[in-house]
């Protein structure tokens, strides 16, 4: 048995940016974690590693044991094509996906169902699909059979034709066809160049593929769940909208351990819905569920005093609070006001008061969990200074005045620290120059307005975005979501920037791709953004210490890989 | 009786077509935006939030009959309304579904037994507590129980039950390493110690403000009935003090208690969305609050016309138990 950490078994390693494999020498198991391109050892100056985390001891991997983890809302339903929300966590357990590449971390590839990519050109991906990815024993009367290509043809033409579709935009606005060589050939053709498909397919949102069973007789996917994954069949019985299910083991899964061990080493995972925050504490420091993410690292710190033997791990969120600017309106029209207000935002503030130093960092137009693609802080510290003099200097150029009326809608909300950022925000505008009108509204009115470009300028909620394509997008003249809903950008007033944001959807080739994505946030600073991300925070999550080899690091990448954690309680 | 109780139920049902419009209508006027946005989200695109509006039902007129007065004939039919899909939802017993999309009745089949039981374990500490305080703190007035009594119940009061049900998980989980099962809610005959963990003491925080109330109120009737002169002509009689308070003070005195503790079970409801949100029980009232804040209307719709039928039929069961407890009382 090995005893090197998880990850320490993984290379990485420089292979060609036309063929992406799973190499065996990468993971004995078919795991690759491979530089697709130019990334080195991925990471940036930016970007978390990975992080290893302790193998167990006294003599290695155990079998058996139940891992219980928490959500905090509901899920609805499972049918992994529109469920939102809390449910992706548990999909990537059932299901299986071609490979995903990580958000995290650019340069990582999971290789799940696909064991093999080859991109002939820009536009086109040929999966060789992997054998002996079996389905699940199950009571549904799906045979256990091998995922094969019809799987992955039968699930997109089902994204198809359903707009409610996780990955419908994706599909209607970039998937040319799916078309199936063989059974263990699949090929992926897009429209045009566009370099985020390979993030998109892999996501665990939306895009885990079921047997086609479940479509050609018509069984109930939002309620059942029977797939290939490492927790291939959920126990009968505990499947419960609020938000609890119990995934077993599936004696079929295709992974070996480096020793020959058939994986995954836990008999089951659960997820309990726990919303508030004091029971899901009590109920960790009790041993009811086995891992806690807490709110900050003061309350890490706080349980440590309890649970000192608790495993941390840090995880960058990629969520965030933006101040945004509608500029085809005025005052924001004018790219003096809208650098006054990049002046007034001392983004370090927010990170100090907020999750303290340590908890998060200020943010550039791509946020900073999304590593190579955000500005480093040097940069960011010349092209967004906290300034609040030359706010108001900004502000007297433009209008003749060292203060601006402006107003400023938000929502009231208890989305998380939205109600930490707002006497921040009020305050540092206020002392830059802006004489804020507060346009206060409940969610729902906001979500309507924001949604119809009916503001000024808002605060923009929890933004989570995964990729820097959204961010970049809040720039464009048509908005995040390409029909101008929620924003439009500067784009509508520069062309070069409009092409600039267009251009970078096109570079496949991932070191050109996060060039153009630094080159034009360059660009967006000098004309003035009108989208400001403040800041992003870590997630600390604590796991008790009988949970072993916990996959950290690669953000939701990391849901593929909880096959060789296992539990030791010394029993 | 008969023809009371027949009158009784036609007089509710009344009641309850007209909340039903109500709630429909205050729903969709209200100020909070489109429910259809909300669930779609920040992803949202024009065709999905059609594809959503249309799956909710959200894409058809509100009512069966449309009324233009500028447009002779003024009246018009439309074929499929959101309240017709509704009520024909309300008594075939579908209920639709929520804004997750799951099945409204299968989530209440799964969450009404936990309300349910709490609100009965509630109940009965509610009235093991307050009734026998009450009248200990009457018959004993102004003595060192009744100040013991009146200051529990003032605290119960003024102590707000989020604050205590939250103490109630912390200070044992710190002093005592012991919390109550939090994860998933136990049924009482999968293992019964395990169910009575999980419920008494969100049962117990949730009835300290309904037993202080029923202790005052039962109090105050005390006193009041045992300065009736039946009750002096009970006691001229020789009776003894324990079986003029029992069998002629206590009876008369409850009428106003049992009318207390049946509107309870609708306040009780409001106070368990929170007990249950810091217990983490998945019930109703944790149901109700997460479609209230996401304008989720086929559950708050169904739950408030449901919620409007049970108080109905404990106002007729607690003007029924009014007859037994007073015969002079007679309905007709």
């Amino acid at each position: 048995m090995s005893t090197k950490s998880y990850w320490q078994r993984f290379e990485r390693q420089r292979i060609s940016r036309r063929r992406v494999l799973a190499a065996g020498g990468v993971g004995a198991a078919g795991l690759a974690i491979a530089a697709a391109c130019g990334g080195g050892d991925g990471g940036g100056d930016n970007g978390p590693d990975a992080t290893a985390v302790p193998t167990g001891t006294n003599g290695g991997p155990k079998y058996g044991g139940r891992y219980v983890y928490h959500i905090e809302g509901d899920w609805g339903t499972i049918d992994p094509l529109t469920s939102v929300g809390f449910a992706p966590g548990i999909f990537p357990r059932i299901y299986s996906a071609l490979l995903d590449r990580s958000r995290i971390q650019s340069d990582v590839f999971y290789f799940d169902l696909a064991e093999e990519l080859e991109q002939p050109d820009a536009e086109t991906y040929l999966f060789k699909l992997r054998q002996g990815v079996k389905i699940a024993p199950n009571t549904l009367g799906i045979e256990e059979r091998d995922m094969d290509a019809a799987d992955v043809k039968s699930w997109f033409d089902r994204i198809d034709g359903d707009e409610r579709a996780v990955l419908s935009p994706f599909a209607k606005q970039n998937l040319e066809s799916v078309t199936v060589t063989d059974p263990q050939t699949v090929t992926l053709m897009t429209n045009k160049p566009y370099a985020y498909t390979l993030f998109r397919i892999g996501a665990p949102l939306g895009s885990t593929i079921p047997p086609r069973e479940f479509f050609e007789q018509g069984l109930d996917i939002e309620a059942q769940g029977v797939g290939a994954g490492p927790f291939g069949t959920i126990k009968a019985g505990s499947f419960s909208e609020s938000g609890g299910i119990v995934a077993q083991r599936n004696p079929n899964y295709y992974r070996t351990a480096d020793n020959g061990d058939q994986l995954p080493y836990l008999d089951e995972i659960e997820a309990v819905r726990i919303s508030d925050r004091q029971p899901r504490r009590v109920s960790f420091l009790d041993g009811q569920i086995d891992s806690y993410t807490a709110e900050d690292r003061a309350e890490v710190d706080g349980l440590l005093d309890d649970v000192s033997d608790a495993l941390v791990t840090e995880t960058a969120n990629n969520t965030y609070i933006a101040f945004n600017m509608h500029p085809e309106k005025a005052p924001w029209n004018d790219e003096k006001i809208r650098k006054a207000a990049g002046h007034a935002l001392n983004r370090q503030e927010f990170v100090d008061l907020i999750v303290g130093p340590e908890g998060g960092r200020p943010n550039g137009l791509v946020h900073w969990p999304l590593g190579d693609f955000a500005l480093s802080p040097e940069e960011l510290e010349e092209l967004q200074p906290y300034d609040p003099a030359r706010s108001r200097e900004l502000i007297k150029e433009a209008t003749g005045e060292d203060s601006i009326d402006i107003k400023v809608m938000y929502p009231v909300s208890d989305i998380q620290f939205h109600d930490k950022h707002l006497p921040i925000f009020l305050s540092q505008m206020a002392e830059a120059g802006f004489n804020i009108e507060e346009d206060v509204r409940d969610f729902g009115n906001w979500l309507v307005n924001y949604q119809n470009l009916e503001y000024d300028a808002s605060l923009s909620l929890n933004q989570v975005y995964e990729t820097a394509e959204i961010p970049l997008d809040w720039h464009s003249v048509n908005g995040p979501q390409g029909d101008r809903n929620f924003g439009t950008g500067i784009g509508g007033l520069y062309p070069e920037i409009e092409a600039a944001i267009a251009d970078t959807k096109t570079k496949t080739d991932p070191d050109e791709h996060i060039a153009a994505v630094l080159e034009t946030q360059r660009m967006i600073y000098e004309k003035g953004p009108s989208f400001l991300p403040i800041m992003s925070w870590t997630a600390f999550t604590l796991y008790h210490s009988y949970v072993k080899n916990v996959p950290t690091g690669l953000g939701a990448t990391g849901l593929y890989l909880w096959n060789e954690a296992y539990i030791d309680k010394g029993e | 009786m008969q023809r009371y109780i027949i009158r009784r139920l036609i007089q509710g049902g009344i009641i309850l077509f007209v909340l039903s419009v109500v709630v429909f209508l205050l729903l969709r006027i209200a100020p909070g935006g489109d429910p259809a946005a909300f669930r779609c989200g920040f992803t949202c695109t024009d065709d999905k939030i059609a594809a959503i509006r249309k799956e909710m039902g959200l894409d058809n007129p509100y009512f069966p009959v449309s009324v233009d007065l500028t447009d002779p004939p003024f009246v018009s039919f439309n074929g499929e309304s959101q309240y017709w899909r509704w009520v024909r939802e309300l008594f075939n017993g579908s209920l639709g579904r929520d804004w997750n999309g799951a099945p409204v009745a299968d989530e209440l089949q799964n969450r009404l037994p936990v309300t349910v039981e709490l609100l009965i374990i509630t109940l009965l500490v509610t009235i093991a507590v307050g009734v026998p305080f009450g009248i200990v703190s009457a018959v004993y007035r102004n003595s060192p129980a009744d100040y013991g009594a009146r200051f529990g119940a003032i605290l119960g009061l003024a102590v707000p039950n989020f604050w205590v049900a939250t103490l109630v998980i912390l200070i044992p989980i710190q002093y005592w390493d012991y919390a109550p099962p939090l994860t998933k809610t136990i049924a009482f005959f999968d293992s019964p110690w395990d169910n009575l963990r999980q419920f008494v003491p969100p049962a117990i925080v949730l009835a300290a403000v309904s037993a202080a109330g029923v202790m005052r109120l039962t109090r105050s009737s005390m006193l009041e009935v045992m300065r009736q002169d039946y009750i002096r002509t009970a006691r001229s009689k020789g009776l003894r003090e324990r079986i003029v308070v029992i069998r002629h003070a206590l009876k008369n005195s409850m009428i106003p208690v049992v009318t207390i503790i049946g509107l309870q079970v609708a306040a009780l409801l409001g106070g368990a969305v929170i007990v249950e949100s810091v217990f983490n029980l998945q019930g109703v009232g944790i149901y109700f609050l997460g479609a209230l804040v996401r304008k989720d209307y086929q559950v708050v719709q169904t739950l408030t016309v449901y919620i409007g039928a049970v108080v109905v039929l404990l106002n007729l069961g607690v003007d029924i138990l009014y007859a037994w407890l007073d015969p002079r009382i007679r309905y007709s």
